[in-house]
Parts: structure tokens; sequence; C-alpha cells
């Protein structure tokens, strides 16, 4: 009968304490929901695509899709677009890839209307995900209207890296509507400051080795007046080959080192 | 009294039950709100700013760079005079020479260099004093400064004479000066500093002049050498400044004359030194000329501007970087632009025409 009283009382002060505490959580939740409508601005209504996203660079763009998502993969990464539009004499399309690191990675992109291809002059990245030093991921947001520049801190959740920018593509006098053609021939980067010899010098002996050149290089960073300079240094090359072809030969690699070959192609019907 | 023991007894499992429930379901509660609630945890912490302004400068040999070809050092460039002899170690002042009169300049890529080491960390005023003999370039001459991670032109400067700069040196490294003539193209001849000085003056110490107004994330693992307006003019590296840069969502992306992608302008910023500055990046693969300028104020960004001009190849690095500029609040918005070129190029002088081709193409606004 004690034990009764006492787990009658206990449940009817857990229900009183419910009650108490349930304006608590809900101003919790009304919180969590403005400070995400305040990232995302007045975007159009996601349309949702039941069909299997693949994987991440779809997923993201997803959040600000109004049209069919078309995700495309080519050498290991993944690339996806969605809201082809026209805007002031200019086609914009949005664009999601994955990154192999934190680098500023930029598109090689052009816009096919007819028999007019015109490369894409600037861009905007809105969203993008990096892996940071100690392992966090930094998500940085550039959206609404006018777009407001955030971002946060989460640990490591084994997603890839990933950008997302809105290409821009100035046109001549095309007629709509028509079908555009958006190809991505690759993806480039540039060593960040600081970057060098650490980051580079096996990635450049690895493709040397695999070519079977019989080169060996060495590698000396000098952090001086205008940035970091990365020199490689021939150590060993085949007599038949001269020091000026060597040279050009690993220059040549070391570029191509941070270059990412597509194409990705993505097809639309755009009017006017 | 058995039964006021059994009433206390009650009274004493109501209480306790109850305290402790409540305890228990509210935290609980108020756990699960405060983590829903996605406000972020950290916030930048600055601390205050404590640069030791305690340059200790050491002088190095002079030589000449050239990137497609022999450099040489110290007595190997073939000097008629002496190298870099501390001719006067009073009042931190020295006097560096850097000669060369050989033929092997064809092309604007060579220059003849002049360094100073310097360890510690500082900032400062700097005078220079030099005086030059470009008589055989074609189309003038120029002293270039470097400041340990960027570069400062002075053309057409009288044949002597002498110029301020502000140096500031986060770890140490090295600063100096360069000769070279203006353009590219057929040139040839001796040229070279016949001398140049440096003087310190009285290190200042940075004082922050704003506070933040945003609540990033990120935390910066050390303390930058300057903040907001401290850091105009001042280039990012030097001052710590690179650390923590990102770069800012809008960008320009440049080609060649058939439409091959060769690099993008582009905003950096740093949160912790609340300042942001151009970089002009070469993603081409082969080696260009580059050059790159951040401008601010009024109605067409004409109060001021810094500018950048370099050669960017896998050897002197894929970008030039101009010096900053604060993003204080209240100050206008930045006009960010670069462009690449197979010739030796400059930043276009100010006022910009903004309807301009090159504006359109080759800059954007933050």
């Amino acid at each position: 009968m004690k034990i009764q009283k006492f787990m009658l009382t206990g449940f009817v002060i857990t229900i009183l304490a419910l009650v108490i505490f349930a304006s608590a959580y809900d101003g919790g939740k009304a919180k969590s929901f403005a400070l995400a409508k305040d990232l995302y601005g007045d975007l159009p209504t996601p349309t949702l695509y039941p069909t299997s996203l693949p994987g991440i660079s779809a997923r993201v763009l997803q959040k600000i899709a109004s049209t069919e998502i078309q995700t495309v993969s080519a050498n290991g990464i993944e690339m996806s677009a969605a809201n082809f539009r026209l805007e002031n004499n200019e086609v914009k399309v949005d664009i999601c890839f994955q990154t192999p690191n934190n680098n500023d990675w930029i598109s090689d992109a052009s816009l096919q209307i007819g028999n007019e291809k015109v490369p894409a002059y600037g861009g905007t990245t809105f969203e993008k995900m990096e892996t940071l030093e100690d392992g966090q991921k930094r998500i940085t947001t550039y959206l609404g209207n006018p777009p407001k520049l955030n971002w946060s801190m989460s640990p490591s959740d084994g997603q890839p890296d990933y950008r997302c920018d809105t290409l821009a593509f100035r046109l001549g006098d095309a007629a709509f509507p028509a079908q555009v053609v958006l190809q991505i021939r690759s993806i480039v980067s540039t060593p960040n400051e600081g970057e060098g010899c650490a980051e580079y010098r096996d990635m450049v002996q690895s493709i040397l080795n695999a070519r079977s050149d019989g080169i060996k290089v060495d590698c000396s960073q000098n952090d001086f007046e205008f940035g970091a300079r990365t020199r490689f240094t021939i150590v060993e090359k085949p007599v038949s080959m001269s020091q000026e072809q060597a040279e050009q030969l690993v220059s040549k690699i070391f570029s191509e080192s941070f270059t990412i070959n597509g194409p990705w192609i993505f097809t639309q019907t755009l009017n006017r | 009294m058995n039964r006021r023991h059994f009433l206390s007894g009650k009274a004493a499992h109501f209480l306790v039950g109850g305290l402790l429930l409540i305890s228990i379901i509210g935290q609980s509660v108020l756990n699960v709100s405060a983590s829903r609630q996605g406000i972020p945890q950290n916030s930048l912490l600055m601390d205050p700013l404590s640069p030791t302004p305690t340059f200790t400068p050491t002088a190095s040999p002079g030589y000449f760079y050239n990137p497609y070809g022999p450099s040489c050092v110290g007595s190997g460039c073939s000097s008629p005079t002496g190298y870099n002899v501390v001719v006067n170690a009073t009042r931190n002042e020295q006097s560096l020479h850097a000669y060369d009169p050989s033929w092997k300049y064809w092309t604007g890529g060579g220059r003849v260099e002049t360094k100073v080491h310097v360890s510690g960390a500082g900032i400062g005023p700097v005078r220079l004093y030099y005086a030059y003999n470009g008589a055989n370039c074609n189309n003038g001459y120029a002293i270039s400064v470097f400041k340990f991670s960027g570069n400062v032109n002075y053309p057409d400067l009288p044949s002597s004479g002498y110029f301020d700069v502000i140096l500031a040196s986060k770890d140490g490294g090295a600063f100096g000066f360069y000769t070279r003539c203006l353009s590219g193209g057929a040139y040839m001849g001796e040229y070279g500093i016949d001398s140049l000085w440096y003087s310190f003056v009285q290190p200042v110490t940075p004082t922050p002049t704003a506070t933040m107004t945003n609540t990033p994330t990120a935390v910066s693992t050390s303390t930058p050498l300057c903040y907001g307006d401290t850091c105009n003019g001042l280039f990012p590296s030097a001052m710590g400044c690179g650390e923590d840069a990102q770069t800012y969502p809008n960008y320009k992306l440049l080609y060649d004359v058939n439409n091959n992608l060769i690099g993008v302008v582009e905003n950096r910023y740093s949160v912790a030194c609340l300042a942001q500055w151009e970089r002009t990046r070469n993603t081409s693969g082969a080696s260009l000329y580059a050059e790159g300028s951040i401008r601010w104020g009024g109605e067409v960004y004409s109060s001021g501007y810094n500018f950048v001009d370099g050669y960017t190849s896998s050897i002197d690095g894929w970008y030039v970087y101009t010096a900053m500029y604060a993003i204080n609040a209240g100050i206008g918005p930045s006009l960010n632009c670069g462009e690449l070129s197979t010739a030796p190029i400059t930043a276009p002088s100010q006022p910009l025409n903004l309807n301009s081709h090159y504006v359109q193409y080759n800059c954007f606004a933050r």
C-alpha cells in the first residue's frame, strides 16, 4: 500500500514536471526552426524527389532544389546540378560536388546553348563543408536574400567534404525554350598558402613511379617573400632524357596533381 | 505516535520523491531543449594583442635571382664593390649592395635582390634609402620592396632618395628589396642597386580598434599581430592572419583567349584579424604573370587600394595576394580585381570605370 501510494505520487509529479517544462522544450524547438529559416532565407520551396539520391552532393543540393537534381560521377568525384534558370540575360545553375581536400576547388565550366558555348564568368559558393586539421567539420553557408555568411562546426561524421556553387554564364542572343548543356571539364585547385613539399612530394613521386620514367625527385620549400616556393629538383633521370625534359615532366605532373578531370555533363531544357 | 510517524513518513516520501523526479525530469528536458537550439557553443576568444616588437636584423649576401637561368650569390655576382656589408650598425642602420653587370636578362624575369633576415616578431616603420642606375632599362625602372610574404612596387622613382614602409613580421623571416626594369621584352645591360639602406624607427604596438559582432565557431590558435584598421596595408601571412583565412563566397574566373580556364580572382578574409585581401590564383599549371588589387571607398571604390603584381609558377607559388584592408563595421565594401597574363602586368590605377570590360570580367564586390 505504501509502495502504491509512493508510485502514484511519483506519477502525478512526473506529469506535473512534464507540463511545467514543456514550454521550455517548445521554446527550444521554435528557436531551432527560426535559426534554420535565417540560415536559408526565402528560398524556393524544395521539391522532394523520392527516387534514390545517390550521395552527398545530391543530398546537399536537395535543400534548395526546385528542379530535378541530376547526378554524375567521374574520376571518383560525384557532382550534382539543379536549378537551371534565366536571370537578367544570364543563365545560372547550382552545382555541388565532393572535394578531395579543403583546398579551394573551382570548376572549369561551360554552357552550350545551340551553337553558342560560353564559359562561366564567375560564381558564388553557397555552401561548403571542410575537414579541418583537428578533424572537425566546418560548414559554411552563404544563403538568403540578401545572402548572409554563416558557419558552424560539427564533429567528423565520415561524410566526404563538398562544395556547392552557383555558376553564372552571360548569354548572347539565345532563343528560348532551348536545350542547354552544362559541361564541367575539370575541377582544379592549387596548394594553399604554406602548403608545399609535405603535401605534394610523395604524390609527384608516386605518379612518376607509376609512369616508370626512371625519375626521382627531391623537393625543397622556401617560404619567401611571395609565398611558398615549392621546387622539385631532379635527383635521378635516364641518360636518354635531358635535364630540361625531366624538369618539364615533373612540373607538368606537379600541376596535374591538383587537377581532377571529368567531364561531368548535365542537360536541361530552359524556358525564358 | 505511530500514526504521526506514518504521516510524516508519507510526507517525506512525497517531498523527496517529488523533488527528485522534478529535478531529474526537469534537467533532462532542459538539456534536450538547449542542445536543440543549435546555438554555437564556442565563440572566438580574442586575447589582448601582445606582440613583442623586437626585430633583430642580420644582413645576408645580396644575390641575383632569375627563374629562367643561373642565379648568383654574393661575390659570385661579380660585383665591383662589397656585398651587404654592414657599414654602420648604429641606430640599426645598415647598407646593402647588390649589383650585376652582366648581359643576360632578356625576359624581365631576372632581378637583383638584397635581403635582410629578421628574427622575432614586430611591427614598425622602416625608412629606405636608395640609389640606383637603371639607365639601360628600356621602359623605366622600379624598386620593389618585399616584406616577408608580399611585395610593394615603387615605379619611376628618382635615381636616389628615400621612402617609408611599414614592416611587420610574425615569426621573423626575410625582407628586402629588388630592382627590375618595368616591362618585359628585350632589354639588356647592367642594372642593380648601387646602394640601399634601411633604418628602423621605434616599433609600435598595434591596438585593437573594433570588436567582433559575429559569433563564429572557429577558434584562433594563436594571436595575430593586427586587428581591423591596424591591419591596413600589411600582409596577412606576416601578421599571422593567414592561419584562419577563408575564401569569400564570390569569385571571378579568368580565361585565356581560347576560353581555357587559367585562374580565379578571390577575396580572402581572416576573422581573427577582421581583415580581408585579394588573391589572384593561377590554376593553369603554366607560369604566368599576375596582378591583383583590393579597392575601397566612395561610389566607385576610389578612396584607396592595395595592389600587387608578380610572377606565378610552380617555383614562385601559384598566387599573388595584396596587403590587407580592414572589414570593420562601417567601412564600405571592397572591389577585388585580378588578372593573369603571359607578359608582365600591373593593376590598373585608380579610379576604375565600373562599366569597363576589366571590371565586368576581372572584378567583383564584397
